[in-house]
């Protein structure tokens, strides 16, 4: 019996990290298009609904390598797993409330290891695998990304520099549904398969599915379509504002190049397995579109400011995961913990949610930021 | 590079991933950036009706325009394709 009941918190807890996913990453796919007015804000986060829950059916390739070569897949427990997961829940919403992009995977990985840090202490943790396919990726990701946006709107003003303005911003604008859809439909294929992973092995640990048989149910692939595809359709529009209008102010050029270079970035990645943050990729294209044009473009205080909220990513959801991970085990090891837990988390959703709807959305749904 | 570096650090995955980046994320945008400069010329051309011009640039908007579309497609295909 108290197996089914953590089983059934870390499903729900799970597609709750989806949801916040999706609708903290929705700035990654239509920033751009907002801010150029390729797309009306509405229609955008829209489309990229859609082509999330799309992406998520598209290759099942299943990401139950979450965690996989940075901790000891041994030491991984359904209770570890919900600590981790709400350390993630719980930094997505953190700088969703300060409009910062973050990366969702990160505050995942960390989350992860903090509570499995405090599970089962140091030797469970792959050091050189976190170095090497958390950190170093993080510190690559925007810079191959500033330079091949920063590239690519040189070739673009070159190329068009003679032509009227208007037709240039007409074609670019078309394009930008073209770059846009790519970037949602990768990002529904990768992220929400980190979801589908981790139910998938919450459900061979509670023996629903047999070890030697792993497969992902069709019910764990429609729910977390669904689930990141909603959180995509609430958008984090803090997120938008910061990513469409505080960083630089974009042309269409621009937002083509930075979306487009932010699609190839992370398909590349993708193809040849080396996976990058999507969120890390499209800020540091839009970075790498806006400096190219001129380097006092970029409001360097904002992209400090996300870097910073970078950098804090993986020990802040480390921290949280922890300390969720000791307040579940106050309680022994039995469903309490995790009750009381979720029981916390929701209570504060609702005085977060409350607060922020209370201060009015910064962008409106049909209007530009 | 140190010996640490090298082990932890996958550089040839890494390097694939920069030179394929460069590769298709510039070349789209050079050539959707043709597609729309053969496109534009081709409508001004047609007006002052210069036959030649005219198809000329259609041309080179049409060769920007697939090759922007084999492009999309070709992502699509690696995205089905992921192992």
């Amino acid at each position: 019996m108290g197996d089914d009941v953590i089983l059934v918190i870390v499903v729900v807890t799970a597609l709750l990290f989806d949801f916040t996913n999706g609708f903290h990453d929705t700035a990654n796919v239509v920033a751009t298009s907002i801010s150029t007015r390729a797309m009306p804000p509405r229609v955008a986060v829209t489309m990229a609904a859609v082509l999330n829950f799309v992406g998520a059916f598209i290759s099942l390739a299943v990401a139950a390598t979450v965690g996989k070569g940075i901790v000891e897949s041994g030491s991984v427990t359904s209770t570890t797993v919900f600590a981790g997961l709400i350390g993630a829940i719980a930094w997505n919403l953190a700088t969703w409330y300060f409009g910062l992009p973050s990366s969702s995977s990160h505050a995942l990985i960390g989350g992860i290891v903090g509570s499995t840090l405090v599970a089962e202490g140091t030797s469970a943790v792959k050091f050189d695998g976190l170095l090497g396919k958390v950190i170093v990726p993080a510190l690559i990701a925007p810079l191959v990304a500033f330079v091949v946006a920063g590239l690519a709107i040189i070739a673009a003003y070159a190329i068009v520099g003679r032509l009227r303005p208007g037709s240039v911003t007409q074609g670019y604008r078309l394009g930008q549904w073209a770059s846009g859809g790519l970037l949602a439909l990768s990002h529904g294929t990768n992220d929400a398969q980190k979801t589908m992973g981790i139910i998938t092995l919450a459900l061979v640990a509670h023996g629903s599915i047999a070890a030697n048989n792993f497969h992902v149910p069709d019910w764990v692939v429609i729910s977390s379509a669904t689930s990141i595809a909603l959180g995509t359709y609430i958008g984090g529009w803090r997120i938008i504002k910061t990513m469409a209008t505080r960083i630089i102010k974009m042309d269409a050029a621009q937002g083509f190049s930075a979306s487009g270079a932010g699609a190839a970035v992370i398909l590349a990645s993708s193809h040849f397995g080396y996976p990058l943050s999507t969120t890390h990729v499209i800020n540091g294209g839009i970075l790498g579109a806006g400096a190219a044009k001129r380097l006092s473009a970029v409001r360097w205080g904002i992209a400090g400011n996300i870097a910073i909220a970078w950098v804090l990513t993986l020990p802040m959801a480390a921290l949280i995961g922890a300390i969720v991970y000791g307040i579940t085990r106050v309680f022994g090891t039995g469903a309490a913990g995790p009750i009381v837990v979720s029981g916390l988390l929701l209570a504060a959703l609702l005085v977060i949610f409350v607060r922020r709807f209370q201060q009015g959305s910064p962008v409106t749904a049909t209007g530009a930021p | 590079m140190s010996p640490v570096a090298g082990t932890i650090v996958d550089w040839g995955a890494l390097a694939n991933v920069v030179l394929a980046s460069l590769i298709t994320g510039v070349g789209v945008t050079v050539f959707f950036s043709f597609a729309i400069v053969g496109m534009t010329r081709f409508a001004e051309m047609r007006r002052d009706q210069r036959p030649l011009g005219a198809a000329a640039y259609a041309a080179l908007g049409l060769v920007g325009f697939a090759v922007t579309v084999a492009g999309v497609v070709a992502a699509i295909i690696v995205m089905t394709h992921k192992s």
